[in-house]
């Protein structure tokens, strides 16, 4: 799978829900269609994970297994839709 | 360590800076050195925030969950009513705002946690929260005068101060309308950043279906984007937008500034801290506790209480030679109240989750009882 990473959020260490709240943060600070790579040493986090982007229309494009416990979550960024929007 | 005496520095006098100064002013004198204890703080006024979830709903007033911070202090600790401004790591100094300059040989930081909501861009001032004693107030009046309508009570952002608080709001509305018999005509919906009500499962096994039961909706995986407080409608980064009539937002938190801005704490303020010696990662004899630590748990003032008596310890030891620390093992107690007459006991530390028994009375009396102890006890240093 061919992709550039955007941004790396680094969550190796912390503890659920700390992992899944990174990556919100670092999603919020790229573009729809950028690439975040998010790595994780907490094992619920795949799971959790992946409801997120199910729930939030991000793409999971692929997950990583590094050395260790840890693990590299390939998110995209997807479209939001909104029913209305404040100026 | 200048003239033979010891100078120990507690940045904070809520409640971690207050039971390490009573603690560790007891040990201090059996060692016979002399020392010299100070406390700096910009205001020293100790507030007992559980108490907050009574007065937003005008069942205990303000004045009796703030009290002097001095009074709750050793009689002979040098007590500076000044904000901080830097602390200077090499040379051990702490810097205030007016310039005065405090050497230390220890410096415990306590600094709590700041409520920052100038951190998103969507925050707006009209919008209401309960964690601070003027917001409860504000709010207080705000649900006496709710007639019908829709109540939302969302996270700002994680992590935030005792995380159950939020849940207990959205509980206590629920018991507080049905008691005035108008809950058929308000709505009340819990938005919760993550996939269930609350970050621990074993609780939200049980506190999730109470919020059901009571009607209580559970929005999850609600992270928050926006907020239009002139339509009304709160937005999520998943796409969710609620309407809503009002809204009570807990505020983003960060730690304090100058933390970061002295090079020891990161951009959010948060002291990366040895979950278990609680000294402050890269630095000479520092400890920090409390709300403005990294450590991944509750941001309560019950982690405090605990983490407190092990900073007294093992500042009491490093200065007698004994190289045996004390650990903390995460211990953290609290109530989690669920209807006004009834509360969980939640029990817990790094290797144990808590296993929440039913809601009871006794632990709402209990709940009820620990103000007063908390003042006269617990925040000296007695328990």
């Amino acid at each position: 799978m061919s992709y550039t990473v955007t941004k790396k959020v680094d969550a190796v260490g912390s503890f659920c829900p700390g992992p899944l709240m990174e990556l919100v943060r670092g999603i919020k600070e790229v573009e729809v269609g950028e690439i975040v790579e998010l790595l994780s040493s907490d094992k619920g986090s795949a799971a959790e994970v992946q409801k997120w982007c199910e729930k939030s229309g991000n793409e999971l494009l692929e997950i990583k297994q590094y050395d260790g416990d840890t693990q590299g979550f390939v998110i995209k960024k997807g479209e939001r839709k909104r029913r209305r929007r404040r100026e | 360590m200048s003239n033979n005496t010891v100078n120990v520095v507690i940045l904070g006098a809520g409640t971690g800076g207050t039971i390490v100064a009573n603690k560790l002013n007891k040990k201090l004198k059996k060692t016979k050195k002399p020392f010299q204890l100070t406390v700096i703080d910009p205001s020293f006024k100790h507030v007992y925030q559980p108490g907050f979830l009574f007065t937003m709903f005008k069942k205990d007033k303000t004045h009796s969950i703030v009290k002097d911070g001095k009074k709750l202090l050793p009689k002979n600790t040098n007590m500076i009513e000044e904000k901080v401004k830097k602390v200077e790591t090499k040379d051990k100094v702490v810097i205030t705002e007016s310039g005065t300059k405090v050497p230390y040989d220890y410096l415990v930081i306590a600094t709590g946690a700041k409520l920052s909501p100038e951190k998103v861009d969507w925050w707006d001032d009209s919008l209401y929260h309960y964690y601070s004693p003027e917001a409860a107030d504000r709010l207080s009046e705000k649900i006496e005068n709710f007639r019908e309508g829709k109540i939302i009570i969302a996270i700002g952002e994680i992590p935030y101060k005792c995380p159950p608080a939020p849940i207990e709001g959205a509980l206590l509305l629920d018991d507080y309308f049905k008691k005035k018999g108008i809950r058929d005509k308000v709505e009340i919906q819990y938005c919760s950043p993550l996939d269930r009500a609350f970050s621990i499962k074993t609780v939200n096994e049980v506190i999730e279906p109470i919020m059901n039961e009571k009607g209580i909706e559970v929005e999850t995986f609600f992270n928050v984007d926006d907020v239009d407080t002139e339509e009304k409608v709160l937005y999520s980064l998943e796409g969710s937008d609620l309407d809503y009539d009002l809204l009570i937002m807990i505020p983003p938190h960060t730690g304090q500034p100058f933390l970061h801005e002295s090079g020891i704490a990161g951009k959010s303020g948060w002291v990366p801290t040895d979950r278990e010696t609680l000294r402050v990662q890269d630095q000479e004899n520092m400890y920090a506790l409390g709300d403005t630590t990294d450590i991944p748990t509750s941001k309560a003032g019950s982690t405090a209480h605990y983490e407190a008596p092990i900073i007294a310890e093992n500042i009491y030891k490093d200065i007698i030679g004994d190289t045996n620390l004390t650990k903390y093992d995460g211990h953290v107690q609290c109530f989690f109240l669920t209807e006004f007459g009834k509360s969980l006991f939640i029990d817990f530390n790094f290797e144990h989750p808590p296993k929440p028994g039913k809601p009871s009375r006794f632990w709402w009396w209990f709940k009820l009882f620990f103000k007063p102890f908390y003042f006269r006890a617990v925040a000296k240093g007695l328990v």
